[in-house]
């Protein structure tokens, strides 16, 4: 499904002297996702993370490297692909209809095919009654969930999220994780989440990158079968993982 | 009742305005003393009495012109702006022109506009416009460059093309940042106007205020001036009228 093979990503300076050839983002970046897998991708704030996400999305080109989504070069324009982000991505002069159709829209789809489309989405993330809504009437959560219904409105295959979850309280943020597992398993997605929280890390991810400081590179694929079973936050195992992942992005001791 | 409401509340805040402006004038004109400047009354008496006969004629032609300038140097001004404040390729060309010419005081050149294109309305509105296309151009290439780029990018990654982007994610950024710079457009325009009809002309509230003040009849004059005031109150309800309708989600 995803493979990234050699990727390296140097951002060109605006004023290009003959000292300074651009900052190194990325180098020498690795990863294989088989479909349906979930992949967490770890590292120091600065490493990187995000533009590899964008990679993946289509949004920038990378320097040199070889990344193909389904043996195709990722395209920002396929449907198969979703991104969520972590603000920004709803628009606050648009309702929550309209944010959670606006793909659809853009696509050019009719508003009854569009109504078709979303309001069951709506329904099933319990945003129904705030259809009508603007995004700064809603709680931090539901406006995470309508950027969920907005990317699950094209049955994606491919979701990509750009710390989601990020600006949540931690009961919030507990639940909404519950809530992707779920829809993973339900749309039979394949998931790419971009984080900096080690639990949230190991608690989503069955496979779990840990990327460098920059210029970022995987130094480490963890294997976490256990990822998303329930009371896995309370198994030892899921203890032994994140101690793992202090010691490999060097926290604590 | 939701839509009537704030309507009622404005119009009892204008009265209110009103009724502090008229107070303050009345005792002004009655520590002055002088018949240059008359008392609100009878301001308000001549205005009554003339309105019909010659003030709304006058009024009439300023407006056309205020709003003619307006609508025209804001078509062309917004979709310059949104795209300068976008396409930095053309804003690093076009940015020093503007520079260069906005401190410029344009009225400066009024008897080439004349010349140029007689002295019909066209030219006064034609400078009116040219005024405030600066302001408007200005504000809204500004507000432009500051759309945050994850809103881009979250409108690429739903594959959009440019032009929807500019639809859904720029133009209604903007949009609050463009109504203000009307509101401050609509003031200058008004200023300019009273400039421009005060030469060669024999229409308009400007035109009408000069020609009462040359005669000496300063409860005439008052009535221009009431007269410019109601055409700029009128103007201002229109845009916050706009404002509450298609910029709901900022009053929230």
């Amino acid at each position: 499904m995803i493979f990234v093979e050699d990727l390296a990503l140097t951002y060109e300076q605006q004023n290009n002297n003959i000292y300074d050839n651009g900052v190194k983002a990325l180098a020498n970046v690795n990863l294989k996702a088989r479909r349906g897998e979930r992949v967490s991708i770890i590292g120091p704030s600065g490493c990187g993370k995000s533009s590899l996400l964008f990679i993946l999305a289509g949004l920038i080109r990378p320097s040199s490297g070889n990344v193909l989504i389904d043996s195709c070069e990722p395209d920002s324009r396929r449907t198969d692909t979703a991104l969520i982000l972590q603000d920004y991505g709803l628009f606050p002069w648009k309702t929550v209809v309209e944010n959670a159709s606006l793909g659809l829209e853009i696509r050019g789809l009719g508003k009854r095919e569009q109504s078709d489309i979303v309001i069951p989405i709506l329904e099933k993330l319990g945003l129904s009654e705030f259809s009508t809504a603007y995004p700064a009437q809603l709680s931090g959560g539901q406006r995470q969930r309508v950027a969920i219904a907005r990317s699950l409105a094209f049955k994606p295959s491919l979701l990509l999220m750009d710390e989601p979850l990020s600006s949540l309280d931690a009961l919030t943020r507990e639940t909404l994780q519950q809530f992707i597992l779920e829809i993973w398993r339900e749309h039979n997605l394949t998931l790419v989440l971009v984080t900096h929280s080690i639990e949230e890390a190991v608690f989503l991810g069955s496979t779990i990158a840990v990327m460098s400081e920059r210029p970022g590179t995987i130094i480490e694929t963890i294997v976490n079968p256990l990822a998303g079973t329930p009371g896995y936050r309370q198994r030892p195992e899921f203890h032994k993982v994140c101690s793992r992942l202090r010691s490999l992005l060097g926290v604590g001791n | 009742m939701s839509r009537k409401n704030p309507l009622l509340k404005k119009s009892v805040d204008v009265f209110i305005a009103t009724t502090v402006i008229m107070a303050f004038w009345y005792f002004l004109a009655i520590y002055v003393k002088n018949n240059m400047l008359p008392t609100p009354w009878a301001a308000m008496r001549e205005f009554m009495s003339i309105f019909r006969s010659t003030i709304l004629q006058h009024f009439y032609i300023s407006g056309l012109r205020v709003v003619v300038s307006l609508l025209a140097s804001t078509v062309i001004a917004v979709p310059l702006g949104l795209f300068l404040g976008r396409e930095d390729k053309y804003d690093r060309y076009v940015s020093p022109v503007i520079y260069l010419l906005y401190p410029i005081p344009k009225i400066v050149f009024l008897p080439i506009v004349f010349l140029l294109f007689g002295l019909g309305n066209f030219p006064k509105i034609f400078m009116i416009g040219l005024i405030v296309f600066f302001q408007i151009l200005v504000t809204t290439r500004d507000a432009s460059k500051g759309v945050p780029v994850q809103n881009i990018y979250s409108m690429l990654s739903l594959g959009a093309s440019r032009f929807q982007i500019y639809r859904h994610a720029v133009w209604p950024a903007c949009l609050p940042k463009i109504l203000t710079s009307l509101r401050i457009s609509l003031g200058t325009a008004i200023a300019v106007l009273f400039f421009v009809e005060s030469f060669a002309t024999s229409e308009g509230l400007g035109y009408f205020i000069m020609d009462s003040w040359s005669t000496a009849s300063y409860s005439q004059m008052f009535a221009g001036i009431m007269g410019m005031s109601f055409l700029g109150l009128i103007l201002y309800i229109v845009l916050d009228i706009i404002e509450s309708r298609w910029c709901k989600w900022q009053y929230l």
